[in-house]
């Protein structure tokens, strides 16, 4: 595999990416796959699975469910081992892809969200970490139990509490579940992020006809894959209007390089694929070459100059 | 011996053939290529499996399908059964197209350290594993094959060549051959070979392996038993947690596609019970 084309790499929020292509949180095992080809020939960062403090153990079964031709609706309960383990194991096994690492995480309240990042930073893997990004799915307990992700005001002090204590940059997760997308942005960039990522999955349902009942236990989960991506490049483009100056990492429904060329010329910096890499996990390396491609055809110095092109 | 599993690679693999075995039920033979075309070599353990990419233009996960058999450190042989979109897009494969196939993944079957003595407990497609844990190993152990009918053992022939004739016992929910009943009810005839045995593989649908080991451990405490497990898999390779079972020895649940799909029995949480979260999860719900 050539070492990646200099019209893919690009610099977003102080951070040096070889490629614009990320994996979504949650949605890649990069240390095996590294294994099978080189992942810094496709990834320009690896985004982890979200952390919380402690281990969580998740949500009962069935966690997922696939909706044909559209993605799947997903359950998991941020099952995860918990920060502590995840620094010591889960951080370093990272080292071997050679790329930049955000470590996504999620937490009950901004003080949490802090202790989280500080303690991350301090840790011996802490240098591994480029970024972080916060998963803001979680219930606010210093806020009655909002949705962080719902309340300008939870988004702009969880943003805050980390930046007080983080080096690194700090990138909010956007959720779509909202009236007004970017008055949520705003509060976080307020807060002091970098960056932004839209979007986080949208909530759906779906009902099993035989059993008359909905398919998934706790009856609305997360859906994600191709049907959401003209939402997210909605928020995206709406995000990029009002915030012209902030990266915005493009996420929902990518599967193709096309996809990633949208999402870029509607404002995004960089892009996430999530979903489709459960199908093909090669998908990577195929967007790449094609996004070389084209940049070829177009005869453009740097990909990065398709950011927002759509809005002139 | 069991092989030396080959490194996981998302192969591109060509029809050989793609033959009924009755009732639904079928074999597709698959030739892993390389990049110029010609055979690739693919070695697995009995338990392993592979994520296929269905034939579909439209999104769709893979399906993971346990191996019965390989050939020559090359071909593998999936055997299923028509249930639903995925198998229906699966039969209409031919012999020369290509399909895509991650794989080998997971964590197979122990090797038996007392084969003869060793009960291969089948039900339905689940004695997939359980046939190449045979051909690997060679000595016959006992094999107990739980089905709906006659028409529904479709490897009659080959588990007879593998087992033994006198080793294989097959029970049929219908009376419509062998022993007229459940497996349960098969293996409580045999209760000498559960206390002869070391150990026991389990494969197939999971109330049956649930009832199948409960049974197994009844008759003989000292059994090491292992079951495979069978979930829904969107990525097959330990990225989504989403086809976890839980565990009776460990607090998070395990990854049924790289922490199995093969585990001890006596550690399943058969009703799927999540053990207690800890208190900092207990204040408030859980995210999605």
């Amino acid at each position: 595999m050539p070492a990646l084309a200099p019209a893919l790499a690009t610099t977003v929020a102080g951070i040096r990416l070889t490629s614009p292509l990320l994996n979504a949180s949650g949605a890649f095992n990069a240390p095996l796959f590294n294994e099978l080809y080189p992942l810094d020939s496709a990834l320009g960062g690896i985004v982890t699975k979200t952390v919380t403090r402690e281990p969580l153990a998740g949500n009962p079964q069935p966690r997922t469910t696939e909706l044909p031709g559209i993605g799947m609706l997903n359950s998991i309960g941020l099952q995860n081992p918990g920060l502590a383990y995840s620094l010591e194991k889960d951080i370093p096994a990272l080292k071997a892809c050679n790329v930049p690492v955000i470590l996504s995480i999620s937490a009950h309240s901004s003080r949490e969200f802090a202790e989280m990042a500080a303690s991350a930073l301090s840790h011996p893997s802490g240098k591994l970490i480029e970024a972080f990004e916060l998963n803001l799915s979680c219930p606010n307990v210093e806020k009655g139990g909002v949705h962080f992700g719902s309340a300008p005001d939870s988004v702009r002090e969880a943003v805050q509490a980390v930046v007080a204590v983080s080096s690194k940059p700090v990138f909010a997760k956007l959720t779509p579940n909202v009236t007004d997308i970017v008055a949520i942005g705003g509060a976080a960039i307020e807060g002091g992020a970098q960056g932004l990522t839209a979007i986080n999955t949208l909530l759906g349902v779906a009902i099993d006809i035989r059993r008359k009942r909905p398919v998934m236990p706790r009856v609305s989960a997360g859906y994600s894959g191709p049907g959401i991506k003209p939402v997210a490049l909605h928020a995206i483009w709406n995000l990029h209007k009002h915030f012209p100056e902030t990266p915005i990492m493009g996420v929902g429904g990518i599967s193709t390089s096309e996809d990633i060329l949208e999402f870029l010329m509607a404002g995004a910096s960089l892009v996430q694929v999530g979903t489709s890499c459960f199908r093909n996990p090669m998908i990577f390396h195929q967007m790449i070459r094609e996004l070389h491609a084209y940049c070829e055809a177009e005869k453009l110095d740097s990909l990065s100059q398709l950011c927002g092109c759509a809005h002139r | 011996m069991l092989p030396t599993p080959s490194k996981i690679q998302d192969m591109t693999c060509e029809v050989v053939h793609n033959r009924d075995c009755g009732n639904g039920l079928k074999i597709m033979r698959l030739r892993p290529l390389a990049t110029n075309g010609a055979p690739a070599s693919f070695e697995c353990q009995p338990g392993q499996f592979v994520m296929l990419d269905l034939p579909a233009s439209e999104f769709r996960f893979r399906r993971p399908f346990s191996i019965l058999a390989t050939y020559n450190s090359c071909d593998l042989d999936i055997y299923y059964k028509i249930v639903g979109e995925g198998t229906r897009m699966m039969q209409e494969l031919m012999q020369g197209d290509h399909i895509q196939c991650l794989g080998p993944l997971g964590i197979g079957f122990n090797e038996p350290k007392e084969p003869e003595t060793t009960l291969y407990i089948g039900g339905g497609i689940g004695i997939a594993p359980l046939y190449l844990m045979q051909r690997c190993v060679k000595t016959p152990g006992h094999c107990f094959y739980g089905v709906r009918g006659q028409e529904d053992i479709g490897l009659e022939f080959e588990l007879k060549d593998a087992f033994g004739e006198e080793n294989l016992h097959i029970s049929t929910d219908d009376g419509s051959y062998g022993f007229h009943g459940n497996v349960c009810g098969l293996l409580e005839q045999y209760s000498d070979k559960i206390l002869a045995a070391q150990e026991a593989y389990i494969c197939g649908p999971t109330r049956m392996m649930e009832a199948a080991a409960a049974l197994l451990y009844r008759i003989n405490p000292q059994l090491r038993v292992q079951v495979s497990l069978e979930e829904h898999m969107p990525c097959g390779t330990g990225a989504c947690t989403g086809c976890v079972v839980s565990r009776s020895d460990q607090y998070l649940p395990s990854k049924v596609c790289v922490e199995g799909p093969v585990f001890d029995a006596r550690s399943i949480q058969w009703d799927g019970t999540l053990l207690p979260m800890s208190a900092f999860c207990e204040e408030s719900p859980c995210p999605l």
